[in-house]
C-alpha cells in the first residue's frame, strides 16, 4: 500500500483514483475548482439552468461502468433521435438509434444512401469492436516492449487477422484517411456526408478535409 | 510473327525500365507508346524552336542507383548534372539560400536563427536515418498483411527487425513521419518561417493536401530519398533535358532486344478465360503476347482497356476509389535573358539551383485554401529551375529555358468554364507571382507553354493530371497501392501486370515500379 496523490479530479483522475483506492492504496485527489468533474462537470450556468459546460457524454467504457457500479448511481438517458442534421433548405435528417428508421429518413434524400447506411453502420460496428479492444490496452513502449506488451500485441494481431481480408484492408485504408473522403466513398447526399464526417472531427482541430480523422467516425 | 512474350503498354520511364529488364532476361518484348515521343512525363520536346523543354518532370533525384548500374545507363547517354541549392526570395527583400555546401548553408540559416542552424544538422542526420530505414522498402514487393504467405511474412518480419534496430529517437521520428503534417513535423525542429515553408513544400507535391494536412510529412521523406551518386538529398538535371533519361533507358532496352513502337495507341487489352492474351491497337490491329504489362494508370488499364466485365466487382470499386486529384500545373518559358531577383540581384549562382516561391507557411496554406474550393491559387507555390545555366545545350547561346512547377491547380475547377477557358489566366497568375520577386520576368519571355492538369491528362494520359499516377497518401501506399490486396504488381486478370507509378513505391523518376514488376513477371514465368 502506498500513499498516492492524483492531480485533477476530472473523470480520468477520478477513474484512476477509484481503481487505486480499490486496490488498497491511500489516495488523495486535488482539484483546483470548487466542483469535481473537470470537463465532465454539470453546472448551473444561469439561474435554474444546468448543463455540462464542456463535454458531451462520450463513449464511457463499459468496463468502467461495470467496475464502478455506475448503472445504479447514474441514470443514463439515450435521446432518440440522437442527432438531427439540419439543412439550410429547411429539411432535417434525424439519426435515431434504430438503424432501419434512420435509413428510412435518409431515403427521403437518396435511395442509394438509404440502402448503404445499414451496411456502413454494420461495418463500423465490426471495426469498432476491434478498435475498442485497443482502448483497454496501455500502448506498448515502441523502443523496448516488455514481454507482456508483446503478448498483448500478438493478441491484437490475431484479432486483426480474424477480421477477415475485406475488413482488415478497410481498417488499414481508413485509418489514415480523411473523414470527408471516407464518407464520400459511401454516400452521395451532402448533408449525410457532413453529419457522419462531423463525428470524425469532434474536438479535433482539423476540418473534415485532411486525412487522419476517419477513425473517429466510429 | 506478331507474337511476343511481353507487351508493355506505355513508353514512359517505368514502361521502358520494365521492358529493359524483361528483354535482358531473354523475353521477346514490345513496347507500345501512344505519342510520337518516348518518355511519358519524363520527356524533352522542342516546343519553341531552339529551346528544349523538359515539358513535365524537370528534375531527377529518385532514379534508383541500381537501375543506373544494371542497365549501364551512362553508356547509353545518361549524364546527370548536379543542381545545387534552393533559393527562396522573400517579399521583405531578404532571402533564404540553401546549398550543398554544408558550412555555407549553416551560416545562411544562422543569419535567420542560430537555433535553427544547429537543428538543421540534427534534422539532416535524422532524415538520413529515416531514409536508410525506408530505402530497402522501395525495392521490395509489398507483402499482403492479411495473408499468411511465407514470403510476405518474412518481409513483414524483416521490416519489424529493421524498425527495432533504429535508435529510440529514430523510431519516434519514423512514427511521426508516417502520420504528421509536414509543418507540424518541421515545427518540432525549426522556428524560421521561410525555412519551414520551403522545406514543407516537398510534402505537398503531387497531392491534394496542404502543408498542415496530416500525412504530408511522409511525402517529405519520399522526396528526401533522392539519391545521385550515393548522396542523399541531391537533386540533378539530365543533360539534354529530362527526356534524355527515358531515351537512355530506351536505348538500353533496344540493345537488350526490346522492340519499341511510337504513335501506337492501345485501345483494348484482350482478355480470354480470365487471362490477358494481347492488345488491340487504336487502328484495329491485334498483337498477341503471353504477358501484358501496363505502365499506364489503373483508370486507363482497368476501366478503359480491360473493361469492368472482366474484373471482380470489389476490385472495380477499389479502382474507382483510387484517388488522383491532380493539383499541379506547369509553365515552361523560353527566356531572352535571366530573371533578376530583387532579393539577390544579378546572375549569380543562386539561379543555378531550384528557386522556390514559398515565402511563408501561411502563404503555402492559403494557396491550398483556394484549391479546396476549386480555384487555382492566386498566389501559388512555384518551384523554378533554369536548366540552361547548367546544361547550355537546351537553349540557344545567351538564351534560357525556365521550368516552373505550380501548385495548386485543382483538376476539378469550380471557377465557371473548363481549364481550356482558364489556361492563359492561370499562366498570367504564375507570371505575375514571379514578377513580384523578379520584376523583369515579363520583359524577357520569348515563349510560354502553360500546362493545366487537364493538359497533363490529355498529353500524358495521367488521369486527372496527377503527376504520380495517383496521390502519394498513406491509404494509397505500400500494400494498398493501387488497390488493397493487389500491391504485388499482379492483377485479377491472369498474365496482366502493372509496372507504373500507380504501384509501389510510387511516382517520381524512380524506375523502381518498372524494375520490381519485371522481377515479378520473370519469377512468375519460371513456375
Amino acid at each position: 500500500m502506498s500513499a498516492i496523490i492524483v492531480i485533477g479530479a476530472g473523470h480520468n483522475g477520478m477513474t484512476t483514483a477509484f481503481y487505486l483506492a480499490k486496490a488498497g492504496h491511500k489516495v488523495t485527489m486535488l482539484e483546483r475548482r470548487p466542483v469535481v468533474g473537470g470537463c465532465a462537470a454539470t453546472e448551473e450556468f444561469a439561474l435554474g439552468f444546468r448543463a455540462p459546460l464542456a463535454n458531451a457524454v462520450g463513449p464511457l467504457r463499459r468496463s468502467v461502468i461495470r467496475d464502478m457500479g455506475l448503472a445504479t448511481r447514474v441514470q443514463f438517458i439515450h435521446p432518440d433521435p440522437r442527432l438531427v442534421a439540419l439543412s439550410p433548405d429547411g429539411r432535417a435528417l434525424p439519426f435515431s438509434a434504430d438503424i432501419g428508421r434512420t435509413a428510412e429518413a435518409i431515403g427521403a434524400f437518396s435511395q442509394n444512401d438509404a440502402r448503404r447506411y445499414p451496411e456502413f453502420c454494420e461495418t463500423l460496428r465490426r471495426l469498432g469492436v476491434f478498435l475498442s479492444g485497443l482502448f483497454d490496452l496501455t500502448p506498448p513502449s515502441i523502443d523496448a516492449p516488455a514481454a507482456g506488451e508483446m503478448w498483448e500485441m500478438l493478441k491484437v494481431g490475431k484479432r486483426f487477422r480474424a477480421l477477415g481480408r475485406t475488413d482488415s484492408f478497410r481498417l488499414l485504408r481508413w485509418g489514415p484517411m480523411a473523414a470527408a473522403d471516407l464518407v464520400s466513398e459511401w454516400f452521395e447526399t451532402d448533408l449525410l456526408q457532413a453529419a457522419v464526417a462531423s463525428r470524425g472531427v469532434f474536438g479535433r482541430r482539423w476540418a473534415p478535409g485532411p486525412p487522419g480523422v476517419a477513425p473517429c467516425c466510429s | 510473327m506478331n507474337k511476343y512474350d511481353v507487351i508493355v503498354i506505355g513508353g514512359g520511364h517505368n514502361g521502358l525500365v520494365n521492358a529493359a529488364y524483361l528483354a535482358k532476361a531473354g523475353r521477346k518484348v514490345l513496347v507500345l507508346e501512344r505519342r510520337h515521343v518516348l518518355g511519358g512525363a519524363a520527356v524533352t520536346e522542342e516546343i519553341y524552336p531552339g529551346f528544349q523543354y523538359s515539358v513535365a518532370s524537370y528534375v531527377v533525384s529518385l532514379l534508383r542507383p541500381e537501375i543506373i548500374r544494371e542497365l549501364d545507363l551512362p553508356r547509353h547517354g545518361l549524364e546527370i548534372l548536379p543542381l545545387d541549392g534552393t533559393f527562396t526570395p522573400m517579399p521583405s527583400g531578404d532571402h533564404l539560400w540553401r546549398v550543398n555546401d554544408h558550412a555555407k548553408t549553416r551560416r545562411e540559416i544562422a543569419r535567420h536563427s542560430k537555433l535553427d542552424a544547429e537543428a538543421y544538422d540534427e534534422y539532416g542526420k535524422a532524415m538520413m536515418e529515416m531514409g536508410r530505414f525506408v530505402k530497402p522498402i522501395l525495392t521490395m514487393t509489398p507483402p499482403d498483411p492479411t495473408s499468411l504467405e511465407p514470403r510476405g511474412l518474412m518481409n513483414l518480419l524483416f521490416l519489424g527487425r529493421r524498425f527495432q534496430a533504429l535508435s529510440d529517437q529514430d523510431k519516434y521520428n519514423q512514427v511521426q513521419l508516417m502520420t504528421m503534417s509536414a509543418v507540424d513535423f518541421l515545427d518540432q525542429w525549426f522556428e524560421t518561417d521561410v525555412l519551414k515553408a520551403t522545406m514543407s513544400a516537398s510534402g505537398i507535391i503531387g497531392t491534394f493536401l496542404g502543408v498542415r494536412s496530416p500525412g504530408t510529412a511522409y511525402v517529405l521523406l519520399h522526396h528526401y530519398m533522392g539519391e545521385i551518386d550515393g548522396a542523399f538529398r541531391s537533386w540533378g538535371l539530365s543533360r539534354g533535358g529530362t527526356g534524355a533519361i527515358s531515351l537512355a533507358i530506351a536505348d538500353a532496352a533496344r540493345e537488350a532486344g526490346a522492340e519499341i513502337r511510337t504513335e501506337t495507341a492501345v485501345s483494348k487489352i484482350i482478355v480470354k478465360d480470365g487471362a490477358a492474351s494481347g492488345v488491340v491497337l487504336a487502328n484495329g490491329d491485334y498483337i498477341t503476347a503471353d504477358v501484358v504489362s501496363s505502365s499506364v494508370d489503373p483508370n486507363l488499364t482497368f476501366l478503359k482497356m480491360v473493361g469492368t466485365e472482366h474484373l471482380p466487382s470489389g476490385f472495380v470499386d477499389d479502382v474507382k476509389r483510387y484517388k488522383y486529384r491532380g493539383s499541379s500545373g506547369k509553365v515552361n518559358l523560353a527566356l531572352d535573358a535571366l530573371p533578376n531577383f530583387t532579393a539577390m540581384p544579378g546572375a549569380g549562382p543562386h539561379l543555378r539551383g531550384a528557386i522556390s516561391i514559398s515565402p511563408g507557411v501561411e502563404y503555402m496554406e492559403r494557396a491550398y485554401d483556394e484549391a479546396k474550393y476549386g480555384r487555382y491559387s492566386r498566389r501559388p507555390y512555384i518551384d523554378m529551375v533554369i536548366p540552361s545555366l547548367t546544361d547550355p545545350s537546351v537553349a540557344p547561346p545567351g538564351k534560357h529555358v525556365m521550368s516552373c512547377f505550380v501548385q495548386y491547380a485543382p483538376y476539378n475547377l469550380k471557377e465557371g468554364g473548363t481549364w481550356d477557358d482558364h489556361r492563359e489566366a492561370f499562366g498570367d497568375t504564375v507570371i505575375n507571382t514571379i514578377a513580384e520577386y523578379a520584376p523583369n520576368i515579363k520583359d524577357i519571355i520569348l515563349h510560354r507553354q502553360v500546362l493545366t492538369p487537364l493538359d497533363i491528362e490529355r498529353t500524358f494520359g495521367l488521369t486527372e493530371g496527377n503527376i504520380f499516377q495517383g496521390e502519394l497518401t498513406l491509404e494509397q501506399l505500400f500494400f494498398l497501392r493501387p488497390a488493397p490486396g493487389w500491391a504485388q504488381y499482379r492483377t485479377p486478370v491472369k498474365s496482366l501486370y502493372m509496372c507504373g507509378s500507380a504501384t509501389h513505391p510510387g511516382g517520381g523518376i524512380m524506375g523502381a515500379p518498372g524494375r520490381n514488376a519485371a522481377q515479378k513477371i520473370i519469377k512468375d514465368g519460371r513456375r
